[in-house]
């Protein structure tokens, strides 16, 4: 019988529970992706996760880590399944293995593995691939029609002669709002988003910091729908990575500042940055680069955060101090 | 050993006065220490809160591991909160704050509740008014077990009673004891070893200890190493290692070892909400790994209680670190005050040193021309 809870009950019980968890929460969104596109989905997260467990079981085994129980912690699991379902269904496995390489290789292990990496790992890998392989990323087959189209977002940017609601006439992968289906994944990925909040596995201001300052951007930059449109709220909110970016990729804790104040400044910063390159900037969709350009302000922000905090407790103490037997506040 | 039992009858029979030292011999006699872990004696501490205004009985059990006082309290309701009620008639204190962990079984607060009214009623009846009220407190979130930390959150001490709480409460470096503050602070196992005292006549020998996260009565004076091999002391978080150890009135917890760290800090900040000194516990480790001293992160703050250690997914030995970084700093304090402590010797000597050729030459001079006065006066 539990008379009383004491704090060891409030272990979330080791690493790898914690990430499996974050894996669970993936669930929903996949199941939709998999609903709207069928099995090429379940191809890229076959091919993903076993190509980036066997990189990862190299690397430790490399490094002289333990690398039979720690290849399978779920951290791994967690960047290929993310790379895997932000890249378009059935992509070339070449490009699909080198943006798993790269993150794994590279952003994890090369920087000292878990808990080390100042960039996210599956978006340095995702960037990287889309980088090298564009062409890959731009298509999104539409399996209902046997069409391939591409995303909304880089319709949105390309046919820069057309109306938003032509738009939505002309193109088939072009739904209410984001692209085929991924309305509804983005929702999905929302939900687990949700889970993750509610169980505390998620940094909460991080992701309503973001959500909110991309809505905001797209609400200010949105004139009804001309060919020069920068998209609207729906349509940043809906379509690309922005849903599963901001609950399951920019919450990577590795990644994102600790304190409090710099949390709030960090999903800003991405919010900013993504509708700043996916309105202005080359790539239809920005979120990866935005985080990777955050993650790199990460430790700064963190460092600004506890100069102003450390300034602050210091001005309280030195307004509270009554004693000068006391010697005022203590200075370190 | 047994002493002659003190009947509720007897008490009733006496002035406040005499009650209250018949009160306090008899804790004396029967060896009553402090069971939270300080083993203060218990009568010396009871004969200084004599003017307390406030009393607080504490099984709150900031040890991570650590459920004896919740275990006693459900184990015996009636002698525990009989012991209360004797601290009650030595302390004049207006209220009594029971504080319990929060997520404490319903029923058995609400127990609490009906048998503490029934005691002070009971003593109200005889003693002089009734001046008792009581509060059962659940902890809001985290362990705040350390009495300072627990009468700050109660509103007990603040900026009215305390001289200073920023520097001296608040971050955990006071010296104060909380009597001088006129607080009472007891540990509720320690009521029930009151109680069974006057009561029953019975002296310390033993106490409720948490071994791997079971209750047992223990005999003071069993090896630790009998129970459980190896054993940590008072938690595997933060705890001592038991290997010579005996289970003292000090002794709450038993517990095996805490397992090698499974994995580096991956920055999730489990710890932070669990710092019962609102510390950032991941930043101190970090700060104090890589070398760096993190007295600017309020490392002084911390009380050792090992909170962070049980939270943690990644099951690093935060509190350990600690420690160490602790021990660090203070040998570099250490270091620069015997520095500066040798200067001043030196200083004070070369002084002295100076006085002293002075006063020679002074000496000499004086001589000297006393001498040649007489010279000149024999001329």
């Amino acid at each position: 019988m539990v008379i009383a809870k004491t704090t060891a009950d409030r272990n979330p019980g080791g690493i790898g529970k914690v990430m499996w968890q974050v894996n669970l929460a993936l669930l929903p969104g996949f199941a939709v992706l998999l609903y709207f596109y069928g099995a090429g989905y379940l191809q890229n997260l076959l091919v993903a996760v076993v190509a980036g467990v066997g990189f990862e079981a190299l690397a430790l085994y490399l490094r002289g880590r333990d690398w039979r129980t720690s290849s399978l912690d779920g951290s791994v699991v967690l960047t290929c399944a993310l790379i895997a379902l932000a890249a378009p269904p059935a992509i070339s496995s070449v490009a699909l293995l080198t943006a798993v390489a790269t993150a794994v290789l590279l952003a994890k292990h090369a920087f000292g593995g878990l808990g080390r990496n100042l960039f996210n790992p599956a978006m340095v890998g995702y960037a990287v691939a889309l980088v090298s392989f564009p062409a890959a990323f731009a298509i999104w087959p539409v399996p209902t029609d046997g069409v391939t189209t591409a995303t909304a977002l880089e319709t949105l940017k390309s046919l820069d002669n057309l109306t938003y609601e032509e738009l939505h006439q002309a193109d088939y992968g072009f739904g209410r709002y984001g692209g085929y289906g991924l309305e509804q994944a983005g929702i999905a990925f929302a939900l687990g988003g949700g889970y993750l909040l509610w169980k505390k596995l998620a940094a909460w201001r991080i992701s309503v910091a973001f959500l909110v300052t991309l809505s905001f951007c797209a609400v200010a930059g949105y004139d009804n729908g001309s060919s020069t449109t920068g998209g609207s709220l729906g349509q940043h909110l809906l379509s690309g990575g922005t849903l599963i970016a901001a609950f399951f990729v920019l919450t990577d804790p590795v990644t994102h500042p600790s304190r409090h104040s710099a949390q709030w400044w960090f999903g800003a910063l991405v919010a900013i940055l993504t509708y700043a390159i996916r309105t202005i900037g080359a790539y239809p969709d920005g979120i990866a680069f935005a985080v990777l350009l955050a993650n790199a302000t990460s430790p700064v922000l963190n460092q600004l955060a506890q100069n102003h905090e450390e300034m602050r407790e210091r001005r309280r103490l030195a307004k509270r101090s009554k004693h000068p037997a006391d010697g005022g506040p203590k200075q370190s | 050993m047994t002493l002659p039992a003190i009947s509720r009858h007897d008490l009733t029979q006496m002035n406040a006065q005499a009650r209250a030292e018949r009160i306090i011999e008899r804790v004396r006699d029967a060896g009553v220490a402090g069971l939270g872990g300080a083993k203060f004696p218990t009568a010396t501490k009871l004969s200084r809160a004599r003017q307390a205004t406030a009393l607080i009985i504490n099984g709150m059990q900031s040890e991570p591991d650590n459920k004896s006082d919740v275990a006693l309290l459900q184990a015996d309701p009636a002698d525990t909160i009989a012991g209360v009620g004797l601290v009650a008639l030595v302390c004049p204190a207006e209220t009594i704050t029971l504080a319990l962990p929060a997520g404490t079984d319903k029923a058995l607060t609400s127990a609490v509740h009906s048998t503490l009214q029934t005691e002070l009623d009971w003593l109200n009846e005889f003693s002089e008014s009734s001046r008792h009220g009581h509060q059962v407190y659940l902890r809001p979130e985290h362990a705040a077990g350390e009495e300072h930390q627990l009468a700050k959150l109660l509103g007990i001490i603040d900026t009215g009673t305390n001289p200073n709480p920023d520097t001296q409460v608040e971050r955990g470096q006071t010296t104060q004891p909380l009597t001088e503050l006129n607080v009472l602070c007891l540990n509720l196992a320690t009521c029930y070893a009151i109680s069974r005292a006057v009561y029953n006549g019975e002296a310390l020998s033993r106490r409720m200890v948490t071994v791997n996260g079971d209750v047992q009565w223990l005999d003071f004076g069993t090896p630790v190493t009998q129970i459980l091999k190896p054993a940590w002391v008072n938690g595997r978080h933060g705890g001592d290692k038991g290997t010579n150890q005996v289970v003292d009135a000090g002794t709450f917890c038993i517990s095996d070892p805490a397992p090698e760290p499974g994995a580096p800090c991956i920055n999730c900040s489990a710890c932070r909400p669990v710092c019962p000194s609102d510390l950032m516990p991941d930043e101190i480790y970090r700060a104090s790994k890589n070398g760096s001293v993190a007295t600017q992160l309020r490392l002084d703050a911390c009380i050792e209680c090992g909170a962070c250690n049980a939270v943690c997914p990644s099951g690093l030995h935060l509190t350990q670190q600690f420690r160490e970084a602790k021990s660090a700093v203070a040998k570099t304090r250490q270091v620069k005050a015997d520095a500066s402590k040798a200067k001043a010797r030196v200083t004070a000597r070369e002084q002295r040193l100076k006085r002293e050729q002075q006063e020679r030459e002074e000496h000499r001079n004086k001589r000297l021309q006393t001498r040649t006065e007489r010279k000149n006066r024999s001329w």
